[in-house]
């Protein structure tokens, strides 16, 4: 089953590959900066999260539901809160 | 394959570049969305100018293509608005034009887009699994047919399914107030266009009209929310399944690991075979004995 037909990659595509991909690695930079950027508000949601989940409950499957107990809730851990890796 | 963690990323503010490389000819312009840098694999937003053609001919990779906006004529047929294509790697495509212009999304899986003019299929093309059907007419709206299940109003229509990977691609919506409270991660690829509408992540804020996400797996994505809805095109490179929690700070190992101890608990015949120490971790299809070379074969590429 060819998923690719074997062939030759030009030159062109070559460097067209190598200059889309260096902006990618910018593209990419950005992205994260935006995310760090974001800290202060996805603490927040993350509060509220851990409100809904122990009030209207946790989505186990479908319409199923489950309130999570205080205790169960996560603890966090003691290292930079990534989102993007 | 691998590509970057892209996620968020919106589109719309970003201007279109003209395609440059062989055999598109003029009037076709692109915005790389995600790129595998060693392959060229891709996956793209395309502006066809109005009048833009190409003669008969095929690309070496596979390639989907979903149009957003606007129509294309395929040979003697015209694809609306919500039409998707898959063209497995080799199969000739008829003249294809855009005479008032189009604006689509298409997807070169194992390298970077190519076209080659030609009115034959390479003799490797396997016609018989080419999938070419409008999205938005000819499939209705399900909900999603896994468990566990995404919540409530969340929607899915199936446009390609593989059966030896079991990733697809797909189309699917939020209805207006949408929530799920959970977080979700895959074993799989995931990538996911919104073609219209606003959808919330608790990591990644709102995505809105453009925005787009090609995420590795075992990545935490949600809770969810949309106030108005949204209806977007997704694709993973294997089966979907939601390991659901309610752990934000987890990594990707973390979750990683623990998929593997579900595995352990929900397969555990299966878990015991293939980690195994003697061999048995080669296993073999007795009815694609050679997928495994394919495999490796297509990636060298
Ligand atoms: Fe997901």
């Amino acid at each position: 089953m060819p998923r690719i037909i074997d062939y030759e990659k030009s030159d062109a595509a070559k460097e067209w590959i190598r200059d889309e991909g260096a902006e990618q690695e910018e593209r990419y930079k950005q992205i994260v900066k935006e995310m760090d950027d974001l800290s202060d508000e996805r603490d927040v949601w993350v509060e509220k999260f851990f409100e809904r989940i122990q009030t209207r409950g946790f989505n186990v499957h479908y319409d199923n539901r489950r309130a999570i107990p205080a205790e169960e809730l996560p603890k966090r851990p003691d290292r930079p809160f990534k989102v993007v890796f | 394959m691998s590509r970057p963690h892209i996620e968020p990323y919106v589109e719309t503010m970003v201007p279109f570049r003209r395609m440059t490389l062989p055999g598109f000819g003029k009037g076709m312009h692109y915005k790389v969305l995600s790129l595998d840098s060693d392959t060229g694999a891709c996956s793209l937003v395309v502006k066809f100018e109005s009048g833009y053609s190409l003669p008969p001919g095929m690309s070496y990779t596979e390639m989907e293509l979903y149009v957003i906006d606007g129509s294309l004529k395929f040979g003697d047929q015209t694809f609306e608005r919500g039409h998707y294509l898959w063209l497995p790697a080799g199969v000739s495509m008829p003249a294809m034009s855009a005479p008032d212009g189009a604006r689509l999304m298409m997807f070169y899986n194992h390298g970077e887009p190519s076209f080659v003019e030609s009115e034959e299929d390479h003799p490797r093309a396997e016609r018989h699994k080419k999938v070419s059907v409008n999205a938005l007419e000819d499939i209705v709206w399900g909900p999603a047919n896994v468990s566990p299940s995404v919540a409530p109003g969340c929607f899915v229509k199936v446009l390609k399914f593989d059966p030896l990977t079991h990733g697809f691609t797909f189309m699917y919506c939020m209805t207006p107030n949408f929530w799920q409270d959970n977080i979700s991660y895959h074993d799989c690829m995931e990538e996911g266009y919104h073609i219209w509408g606003t959808s919330w992540m608790m990591q990644f804020g709102y995505l809105p009209t453009g925005g787009y996400f090609w995420r590795p797996p075992w990545i935490n994505h949600g809770a969810f929310q949309s106030d108005y809805g949204c209806i977007a095109i997704g694709r993973t490179d294997s089966q979907l399944h939601n390991y659901f929690h309610f752990n934000p700070w987890t990594t990707p190992e973390e979750n990683q690991e623990r998929a593997a101890a579900q595995l352990y608990r929900q397969k555990r015949n299966l878990y015991e075979w293939v980690r195994a120490q003697d061999g048995h971790n080669h296993p073999h299809d007795f009815e694609h004995p050679h997928y495994h070379e394919h495999v490796h074969h297509d990636d060298h590429d």
